[in-house]
């Protein structure tokens, strides 16, 4: 992590010297801005888990594990302009998500044979996290624009610093062959462990200046998140060191990736 | 006059003398409305009429040296019909002068421009007619191979005055021919019922009968005729070193591009130009670096043009004054001193920038009317001189005409992009977006003369696919402004 973000500043720094035969806005190189990303935030949509288990003792019930909503979270953003244009800045924000971390095959069927243990699975299979982004990007503007003024492209690639609130998670692992439970955990604590995941971004942004010193950027960005390891196990049995290991960062990435798929970005920055 | 009937109505409202003196203002400026507009064998002419009535008038002699200055840029570069036409299409005395020019090849014109330029040069020490002086004497090296020691070739001289001479002789005894024929064909009974147009081709029968065409034999179309004009100026040492200055300005320039032509050898001339672009980037340089330090803003320009309402411009005029606080703000910033000179700006007493303004949109306008003409010209335009007189009343040689023009126009295909998005039908909202909004482009246009070397020094459009906005213009115009003071390319 520390090398990542050694990289990442270093970087900025190097650009930032290295180029510079450019004039900026009006003699402006350099720019600040703060804004906000807007994403969607899906709790377990999109990740192969079904939207709605029905109680078995009241048939007309059904308990909604699926959410989807617009989120937005903050972003900082310190940007220098190094070619006429070309632009390299440096950007950090906090986001916060949930996570449906309970195995399919438990919640469906445990729900469906006793209730007492899917009473407890409802109350804990969603939990929060967050997740803070530090980015190097890289801004082209058009050729028919002048750095930092004007519609560009960009690309970047960061890191996100991943935690998951502790809670205490009531797993229990279901054996579909013989209607018995097999193994059992009863109760598993999620560690509150951090994990790095790595981004890589690309989008079209534009910029317009509305006073002399301050402008406003509106852009949209797809992203793609990795860095994790995948859940691989076949098996249908979900183990405490499965949970520990791959499986809880698998599925962390996959929310992160779900939701960071499309952002909508706006910020508000100044000049100097 | 004497038939205007006297008694209630005056002869003149104002005074006889007041009369006298605009009228001959409006000659004068006549004759510089004439070399504006590149009518140059018209002011040549108005100019020595009006000379034998003010023989110590220094315009007018600067007016004929410009205008045989003009004739001669055209001459050399095969242009001159551009600015005259046919000669027979102009009636009157005129016609022999505009006959006279067309028969002359550009080596003469040249040499009489060479001497009548020298002549007011050595009498008015005008460094405007010292600029023409030298572009002569360059374009008759570069173009004519000729050289001060062509014109020093007395004895050719000699030979030609004797030729003159000769040919003077057989002209007269030409005209006694004419005599005779005349006075045999009136005396014929036969031919008295003749047309005055019979009776000339009759003369002409009688002088091809008496083989006057052989009269003409001897005469070479080829000759030094143009050695005359420097009859006086053979053996001046003062012009040899004119000539001489402006022979070491081309060997320098060649010298120049045979070091750039080596310099990159062997390169296509696309590579030549990427190769030369990436010096002066890195010398911090561009072709806009002029080492200006200020630079004046004639009548900058805001357009808006809707093409949806039959190319109109619409609603620009406040947006012009915004575009002139732009100007002066980027200027600012850029640390570039500029001033804006604008009808729409000046108040009362404002005289002096009005007047400078004139000078420059005259001096532009010709400057432009040349370019139509041929890039290759490079003439040095005959407002110079009043042009250079504002240009030290402003304090710069660089004058910029700059713009933005906004096209606003009706999108393609609306029909069907609207057809497509009913279809995807949640694609509707971006269909209607595209067919309820026009197509923008925006231009910020700069062209920079110099007034000094006559040259555009730069020539730059920024063409935008949107609706430009302040900021956008602004970054264009600061970051010329910036280039502009670098030092130029030595």
């Amino acid at each position: 992590m520390k090398t990542l973000l050694t990289t990442i500043a270093l970087s900025f720094i190097l650009c930032s010297s290295v180029l510079g035969q450019t004039y900026g806005y009006m003699g402006k190189k350099n720019s600040v801005d703060v804004g906000i990303s807007i994403s969607p935030n899906f709790t377990n949509a999109l990740m192969g888990y079904p939207e709605s288990i029905r109680d078995t003792t009241n048939n007309n019930k059904r308990y909604s594990f699926s959410s989807f909503s617009i989120k937005a979270y903050p972003m900082v953003s310190l940007s220098r302009t190094v070619g006429n244009n070309f632009d390299v800045s440096i950007r950090a924000g906090y986001q916060t998500f949930q996570l449906y971390y309970a195995p399919q095959e438990f919640v469906r069927e445990l729900l469906g044979y006793n209730s007492f243990y899917g009473d407890l699975v409802k109350q804990n299979q969603v939990t929060t996290g967050s997740s803070t982004l530090f980015e190097l990007d890289f801004k082209f503007n058009l050729k028919e624009y002048l750095s930092p003024i004007g519609r560009y492209y960009n690309f970047g690639l960061g890191v996100y610093r991943t935690r998951v609130n502790e809670e205490e998670v009531t797993v229990g692992i279901y054996d579909n062959n013989n209607w018995q439970y097999s193994q059992f955990i009863e109760s598993v604590t999620l560690k509150n462990e951090t994990i790095t995941l790595k981004r890589i971004h690309f989008g079209v942004h534009s910029k317009k200046i509305i006073s002399s010193n301050f402008y406003i950027d509106t852009g949209v960005e797809l992203s793609v998140i990795f860095g994790a390891g995948k859940y691989t196990s076949q098996s249908d049995y979900l183990t405490e060191e499965d949970l520990e290991d791959t499986y809880l960062q698998d599925i962390q990435k996959r929310t992160l990736n779900w939701n960071n798929i499309l952002t909508l970005k706006l910020s508000v920055g100044r000049l100097f | 006059m004497s038939k205007v009937k006297k008694g209630s109505t005056k002869e003149y409202i104002v005074s006889k003398q007041e009369f006298a003196t605009v009228r001959k203002l409006c000659r004068y400026e006549a004759i510089r409305l004439n070399l504006k507009h590149r009518e140059y064998v018209k002011a040549f002419y108005n100019s020595n009429v009006l000379l034998s009535e003010n023989p110590n008038s220094v315009f007018l002699e600067k007016s004929i040296g410009k205008s045989l200055y003009g004739i001669f840029k055209y001459k050399t570069h095969n242009k001159y019909y551009s600015i005259t036409g046919d000669y027979d299409d102009y009636e009157g005395q005129i016609s022999a002068l505009y006959y006279m020019f067309y028969e002359m090849d550009a080596v003469h014109v040249g040499s009489l421009a060479v001497s009548q330029l020298w002549g007011q040069y050595i009498k008015n020490k005008d460094e405007n007619i010292k600029l023409l002086l030298d572009d002569v004497i360059k374009e008759l090296i570069l173009n004519e191979n000729l050289t001060f020691e062509s014109y020093k070739t007395k004895l050719e001289i000699e030979n030609f005055k004797q030729k003159i001479i000769d040919d003077s002789l057989k002209q007269l005894d030409l005209a006694k021919i004419d005599t005779v024929a005349i006075s045999e064909i009136e005396k014929n009974e036969d031919d008295s019922g003749l047309s005055k147009y019979d009776k000339l081709r009759k003369i002409k029968e009688i002088q091809s009968d008496t083989e006057t065409e052989e009269l003409f034999t001897g005469i070479d179309d080829n000759v030094g005729f143009h050695l005359l004009a420097f009859a006086d100026l053979a053996d001046n040492e003062k012009l040899k070193s004119e000539f001489d200055f402006v022979q070491g300005i081309i060997n320098q320039e060649e010298k120049d591009k045979e070091t750039f032509e080596k310099r990159f050898e062997n390169l296509s001339p696309h590579k030549q130009r990427k190769a030369e672009r990436k010096e002066l980037k890195a010398e911090g340089k561009n072709e806009f670096s002029l080492g200006a330090n200020k630079i004046i803003f004639v009548d900058p320009e805001y357009f808006v043009v809707d093409e949806r309402k039959g190319v109109k411009l619409v609603n620009s005029e406040d947006k012009k004054f915004k575009f002139y606080n732009q100007i002066e703000k980027v200027s600012e910033a850029s640390g570039l001193e500029s001033e804006i000179l604008s009808a729409k700006k000046f108040n009362s007493g404002d005289a002096e920038s009005y007047n400078n303004l004139a000078a420059f949109n005259d001096w532009v306008g010709e400057r432009m009317d040349h370019d139509n003409s041929s890039e290759k010209l490079n003439i040095i335009p005959s407002e110079t001189e009043y042009a250079l007189i504002a240009s030290n009343n402003v304090g710069t040689e660089y004058i910029s005409y700059s713009g933005v023009v906004i096209y606003k126009e009706k999108k393609d295909n609306i029909g069907g992009t609207l057809l497509y998005t009913i279809i995807i039908y949640p694609l509707l909202p971006l269909g209607i977006y595209y067919a309820v909004t026009p197509s923008y482009y925006s231009y910020y246009y700069t062209m920079v003369y110099s007034v000094k070397t006559g040259k555009k020094v730069i020539n730059k459009i920024y063409e935008m696919k949107i609706k430009a906005n302040e900021g956008n213009i602004n970054s264009f115009m600061y970051q010329t402004m910036v280039d502009m003071q670098k030092e130029k390319e030595e």
